[in-house]
């Protein structure tokens, strides 16, 4: 009876067994794995408003540009950086390891991309970064591609015009001191110089500053023509309403920061009149596919898309256009070379790259916040510079091609 | 000399927001022993629910008043949904709490965007005066008035009435208390709800002083406010009012003279304090 019992025992262990073997025996149709591209946004901490801004143009890429290329289906996998360089490091481990991510969109601070630049050395995995960044992340075996240039190309134009057009010749600066701060700065201070302008304080807040009332009043301090800033998320917010309540009547020049994004500069609203800021992208551009990506960017959330925003949407274009070219392949060989060969008309104008992997020509909007504050109704364009970046022994050096 | 003044100024309105927000944290824990991490996303709560009112019916008393009530109602949810089965229990109460750090967080993304948006100034307390070379905000100025207000009204609450006696006797010797026929339970109910309120008041109050209030508020502020109970003390009026002007005036003095090091500047002065007096300067033992 016992024997009986361990016999019955087996025969039911051997066929749940076989269970799976019988279903894999009949004919499936062979399944093909998509393409997995992995994205960081910052959706938490200071830079929230620029990670959600960002993380909406990916939204309207896949979208417009679809979820299939060259005859493969694409899965994008979105992760949250938490304005931490810990986190986004956390982060792209587990896109890469985890859901196999072939190319990584790479978040906003300098910082964070710094953290995860080695890494993607390492494991041989392409990261397009949204917006610029210092020049550490693309020179030597990188593995990092900046479309919209390094730091100082966008803020040494600034300083050649606060000197020649502005006429200023005494400038503070204030800047946030993680990562980002001090590069933007340094392109400023190299063109306001060379300008014949004199930097006479040089102040960098600490991330998470709650109270910016002690730092407006150093300024009311100084003998000064106006103030550069860098002021990233909520930290525009802190800035901009101690200068109003303080009654600190400098102008301010500023290095990306939020005021190319809608949203936010209409909540900054009166605050911010009179800022001069630099932007990567303009809504009203003439050029390919830019109105269709406006309409329907507008058309999901009833608000006019951010230079994050299109920033987003052009890398999802340029890595499409890399898989294109590799016919859909995902090895890092390929994407690599692909991207080292892109030569692609986007929203933003045609976009290539050195061998640097840095936008060849970036183009940067100076604009002036208008009376009403609103970006879209009465910012006024005062200069386009076009510039790019050389290499000088060991460093990238920022150079202005033409002015229009 | 008059920018000292300024700065010492800047620090002293600085500290009392700071006064504020750790005022009902430092009550709670030292009090009542509740360890609550939501205290933050409560401040930020009566910030939004404050600010959303006060925009749309241009009344700032209406926006304190609906903060305050916000706060309140969230902390009685709070307290009642959970905390009331785990007095006594800090390792569960912190897990809880920080649980509803992120409920709130998400729930506030969803209702409000992601965007900060800038605090409320009455028109009557708009602009600035001048001391000196420098301009002074008026709406500082309030908050010191304000601060120091709150401060008093805490003080005589828990020093001169029946139910501050009842809520200092409960937490020293809860049975006995009971013993003597005081029902506690509604007593810390209402404590705790008290300390909601003080934070959505300091909510809507502080972010007009500090610039904005974004989703990450309620995260960033809750370290400001458990410094301030280090420093100070948890359990006493005193010792908050105490600790939050400390880091108030040193951080002010500091950014304004030593930027380079303001970031550590506070968690310097705990560190000082948790080595020469870990209950804080003026704090009850817990």
């Amino acid at each position: 009876m016992k024997k009986r019992a361990y016999l019955v025992t087996a025969l039911l262990m051997v066929g749940i067994l076989l269970v799976p073997l019988l279903g894999s025996a009949c004919p499936q149709p062979a399944e093909e794995k998509p393409i997995v591209i992995g994205m960081i946004f910052d959706l938490t901490g200071p830079f929230a408003p620029a990670g959600i801004s960002g993380s909406r143009g990916a939204e309207i890429a896949k979208e417009v540009l679809g979820t299939e290329v060259a005859g493969k289906s694409v899965k994008f996998i979105s992760e949250d950086g938490a304005t931490d360089p810990t986190t986004a490091l956390d982060k792209a481990k587990k896109l890469i390891e985890t859901d196999g991510a072939c190319m990584l969109l790479l978040p906003l601070p300098g910082a964070s991309v710094r953290a995860i630049a080695p890494y993607l050395e390492q494991k041989k995995i392409p990261g397009i970064k949204l917006e610029m960044t210092d020049e550490s992340v693309v020179l030597g075996d990188h593995w990092v591609w900046l479309p919209a240039g390094i730091q100082e190309e966008e803020t040494y134009p600034v300083g050649l015009f606060a000197a020649n057009n502005l006429g200023y010749k005494k400038v503070a600066i204030l800047a946030w001191e993680i990562g980002d701060g001090p590069y933007f700065m340094a392109g400023f201070k190299d063109g306001f110089t060379e300008s014949g302008g004199t930097i006479v304080n040089e102040t960098y807040y600490p991330a998470d500053t709650a109270d910016f009332g002690p730092y407006v009043l150093a300024l009311q301090n100084l003998d000064i023509d106006a103030v550069m800033g860098y002021f990233p998320g909520s930290n525009a917010f802190g800035f901009y309403d101690a200068k109003a309540n303080f009654g600190l009547d400098l102008p301010v020049l500023e290095a990306a920061g939020e005021m190319p994004n809608p949203p936010v500069q209409a909540q900054l609203g009166m605050a911010s009149v009179g800022t001069v800021f630099p932007a990567t992208y303009l809504a009203s551009l003439d050029t390919p596919g830019n109105q269709e990506f406006v309409a329907a960017y507008q058309d999901k959330y009833q608000e006019t898309p951010s230079h994050l925003s299109a920033g987003a949407y052009v890398i999802i274009d340029i890595m499409y256009q890399a898989l294109k070219a590799t016919g859909g392949d995902t090895s890092s060989t390929a994407l690599s070379e692909a991207l080292n060969a892109t030569s692609v008309d986007t929203i933003i104008g045609t976009l290539s790259f050195t061998p640097e992997h840095v936008g060849i020509i970036n183009q940067y909007f100076y604009q002036k916040v208008g009376a009403t504050g609103d970006v879209a109704a009465d910012n006024k364009l005062l200069a386009t510079a076009y510039t790019s970046s050389e290499k000088v022994g060991d460093d990238l050096k920022p150079v202005v091609l033409e002015w229009k | 000399m008059e920018f000292l003044y300024a700065s010492l100024l800047v620090g002293l309105s600085y500290g009392m927001v700071l006064f504020l927000i750790a005022a009902g944290l430092s009550f709670m824990l030292g009090l009542m022993g509740i360890v609550n991490l939501a205290h933050g996303a409560i401040f930020m709560v009566g910030g939004y629910i404050g600010l959303t009112v006060a925009i749309t019916t241009g009344n700032y008393v209406l926006g304190i008043l609906a903060g305050t009530l916000a706060a309140a109602i969230v902390g009685l949810f709070i307290e009642r949904a959970t905390l009331r089965q785990l007095y006594k229990q800090p390792l569960e109460q912190i897990l809880v709490t920080f649980g509803f750090v992120y409920v709130i967080t998400n729930v506030t993304l969803w209702i409000w965007g992601p965007y900060p948006k800038i605090g409320f100034t009455p028109s009557l307390l708009d602009g600035s005066i001048t001391i000196g070379e420098s301009s002074f905000p008026i709406y500082r100025l309030a908050i010191i008035v304000i601060g120091l207000a709150i401060y008093f009204l805490l003080w005589w609450l828990q020093s001169r009435t029946k139910i501050g006696a009842i809520v200092r006797a409960g937490m020293d010797d809860a049975p006995m208390t009971s013993a003597l026929g005081k029902n506690l339970s509604p007593v810390t109910i209402g404590a705790f709800v008290f300390g909601s309120a003080i934070a959505g008041f300091a909510g809507f109050v502080g972010i007009a002083a500090l610039g904005s209030i974004d989703v990450g508020t309620g995260s960033r502020i809750i370290f400001l406010a458990l410094g301030v109970c280090i420093v100070g003390g948890v359990g006493s009026v005193h010792g908050a009012l105490v600790g939050a002007l400390l880091i108030g005036i040193v951080e002010s003095l500091v950014g304004f003279y030593f930027p380079e090091v303001a970031l550590f500047t506070m968690y310097v002065l705990m560190v000082i304090i948790l080595l020469f007096k870990p209950s804080g300067l003026l704090g009850r033992e817990i």
